[in-house]
């Protein structure tokens, strides 16, 4: 088992991260809290060695993702509508505003590979390996779901 | 374009107070794990008889049968096989043209460590009669993340004298769920899935019927059309040290380069 001081600095280095994924799939601050709880409760009793920075970060995506779908899936989970996280959230630019309604609003299975690769900028081959798809799925999740950015946004920027 | 996306979600940051909470939330169950190791030995020891006996009783008799992880073994038929907490078969489930069933032929794969049952179900009449140079072996576990890396190691050791080209993969709960009450098992229903992205009008009724080999041939035929298509507007990628699903010996877990 991991000691205090690791468990803080993986709240501080990983809490935007575990954040930015609960916000793509839950719906209220009580679920985010829950899986916040979860995943730095399974990091700190994680036995296993993390070879490099990034293959910590990589688990804790994957754990986190992981997490998120348990809950949403789980049959005493109350759904509530997600009008009050954007409230709190949302950016004061118009455009940014747009772009992260625009991200929530697309199905599930394309939210992930997208906010994967164009916010954390993981290959399409790292995104397989996370999210446990073979890399051409990804590529077909990745092509629709630009195709659907670009559908409502507009502009050239998706093309990788 | 990139400002954009940093604009976006660079604003979404954990509070303060939920960094705090969540930093006392685990100073809590850490302590209470610690708490747990300083029982007094005269204390302990009886404690530890207390739950010797009620490990041999009704409680420990739950515990056994308590399944925690699960393995689809899928060519055609399907086989899924339910395993405790000590790797032991304690389910056994089989799946053929669309019917599932307790499969009383393949009972006695139940209270085996799950390398000799996949030895022994590989080995059966069932999957030897089916079993042909072409076909493919796939096998898809649902377990706690740090088990996983065990278990496949298993299978791949119990499964390489299988005779046929062999795939092992992960999934989830969700997956298994969702299986229920289709007729197929998790393993085949998730590459029902796959293949559903390229094919909408298939039907889990059409895939009952099918072999992995023959559903596992349509998804490349897709695939490799797509990706041709699709390669030259994608970065390039650095090969995964990781990839989640493998033929033959390979399989990982998590991305390994660094983005931080």
């Amino acid at each position: 088992m991991r000691d205090e001081s690791e468990a803080i600095q993986a709240i501080e280095r990983y809490s935007d991260l575990v954040k930015r994924i609960c916000f793509l799939y839950l719906k209220n601050q009580a679920d985010t809290e829950d899986i916040f709880q979860t995943v730095f409760l399974k990091y700190i009793l994680y036995s296993g060695i993390f070879e490099s920075a990034g293959h910590e970060k990589a688990w804790m995506v994957r754990v986190t993702i992981n997490a998120c779908k348990d809950l949403l899936k789980s049959f005493y989970h109350k759904r509530m509508l997600p009008l009050d996280m954007l409230k709190e959230e949302a950016s004061k630019e118009p455009e940014s505003h747009g772009l992260l309604e625009v991200v929530l609003g697309l199905p599930k299975k394309y939210k992930d590979v997208i906010y994967l690769f164009y916010y954390e900028e993981y290959s399409a081959a790292e995104i397989a390996g996370i999210i446990g798809k073979k890399e051409n799925t990804v590529y077909t999740l990745l092509a629709r779901g630009r195709a659907m950015l670009k559908e409502k946004i507009g502009g050239d920027g998706f093309e990788g | 374009m990139k400002d954009d996306w940093n604009n976006a979600f660079d604003q979404i940051r954990a509070s303060e107070k939920l960094k705090t909470d969540t930093a006392a939330y685990l100073k809590r169950e850490m302590e209470k794990r610690g708490r747990k190791k300083q029982i007094p030995f005269g204390y302990a020891a009886a404690l530890c008889s207390v739950v010797l006996v009620a490990f041999l009783g009704m409680a420990g008799f739950r515990f056994y049968q308590t399944p925690v992880s699960y393995i689809s073994i899928d060519m055609n038929p399907s086989v899924e096989l339910s395993l405790n907490r000590l790797n032991m078969v304690v389910g056994v489930k089989s799946y053929y043209d669309g019917e599932a069933s307790e499969a009383d032929h393949l009972q006695n794969l139940k209270n085996k460590v799950y390398t000799k049952a996949i030895r022994m179900l590989l080995n059966s009449e069932v999957f030897q009669t089916s079993m042909k140079p072409d076909s493919l072996l796939t096998f898809t576990i649902v377990a706690d993340l740090d088990e996983e890396e065990d278990l496949f190691s298993g299978i791949q050791t119990s499964s390489k004298d299988a005779g046929c080209e062999s795939q092992y993969r992960c999934t989830d709960a969700a997956t298994v769920e969702e299986a229920q009450n289709t007729g197929l098992s998790f393993g085949k229903y998730m590459t029902y899935e796959e293949l559903a992205q390229y094919e909408p009008s298939l039907s889990v009724e059409d895939c009952q019927h099918m072999s992995m080999s023959e559903l596992q041939g349509k998804i490349n035929s897709h695939a490799h059309g797509e990706s041709t298509e699709e390669g030259t507007l994608e970065d390039g990628g650095t090969e995964s040290e990781g990839n989640h699903e493998g033929h033959g010996h390979s399989h990982g877990h998590g991305g390994e380069s660094g983005h931080e």
